[in-house]
């Protein structure tokens, strides 16, 4: 849980002074035994070789929020933006140094968006090894802070050259989701196995299972319907 | 990697997503039948 959510009763509005608030100094070492966990708990499989270094990365990164923000009401935030750009490789067995600051408000109609950026340098040599961003809306804010405009999508205007259709599962009346999904899996099983749950490991393969899909299936078997409880 | 979600993704929608592939990587945006609610670009240099 982010520290800085609240309470309704506890919000406090978003300040154009928060602009440059800054986090302390965060140093984050990692092995390689550290990276294949992560690379194996994220699904990634032997056939896509040794764990990526943004893999590597992913895993240490964990932000560390300047302590200037919020408090803000839980329910008036969303996750709006999210970037991230990587300068130099990371390698399996490291240590990073990150700084996180408040770098940009952008008012909105409805709200205003807080851009959090967080750059990450070796712990060795200083090298800026990555930067992410992120921006959170907090709705019913203005901070008054003079910011860039809305930024231009970029994308063209020509017809896209591929178009990815997915369509939901039906949703039961309890909320919960109703029919069969699809559970990538691409590694042969060592053992024959059940069904494998969502979030869980498959008993065949050992991966932990994620929905992609309309059908179930894991190590080529095919599963049960339904989304387990 | 840069994802920007323009509006809330709620669940049940049908989810289009357009790829564009330009000189530096390629772009895109999911749409359900509302609108687009995720842009986004993969960059390499």
């Amino acid at each position: 849980m982010w520290p800085f959510l609240r309470t309704e009763a506890e919000h406090v509005p978003v300040r154009a002074d928060l602009l440059g608030a800054a986090s302390g100094v965060a140093l984050r070492t990692w092995e390689p035994a550290d990276a294949v966990a992560y690379a194996a708990g994220i699904g990634a499989t032997r056939d896509e070789g040794p764990p990526s270094t943004l893999i590597t990365l992913l895993a240490q990164f964990d932000v560390e929020f300047p302590a200037a923000l919020g408090p803000w009401a839980f329910a008036r935030v969303l996750h709006a933006e999210q970037s991230h750009t990587t300068y130099a490789p990371v390698p399996l067995r490291g240590r990073l140094s990150i700084r996180t600051r408040v770098s940009d408000l952008r008012d909105l109609a409805t709200g205003v968006i807080v851009g959090i950026s967080a750059e990450a340098l070796d712990g060795d040599d200083g090298t800026l090894v990555a930067r992410t961003r992120m921006g959170l809306f907090v709705r019913g804010d203005r901070s008054g802070a003079t910011s860039a405009s809305a930024r231009r999508s970029g994308l063209p205007e020509r017809p896209a050259e591929h178009t990815v259709v997915d369509r939901p599962a039906p949703t039961r009346p309890n909320g919960t989701l109703a029919a069969a999904t699809t559970i990538r899996c691409t590694s042969k099983p060592r053992r024959p196995g059940p069904a494998v749950s969502l979030g869980r490991s498959c008993t065949g393969c050992a991966r932990t299972a994620s929905p992609v899909g309309r059908s179930s299936r894991c190590c080529a078997r095919t599963a049960r319907s339904g989304w387990w409880p | 990697m840069t994802v920007r979600f323009t509006a809330p993704v709620l669940s049940g929608n049908e989810l289009s997503t357009e790829v564009w592939r330009d000189t530096d990587g390629a772009v895109f945006r999911t749409s359900t039948d509302r609108g687009p609610v995720v842009t986004g670009a993969a960059r390499m240099s």
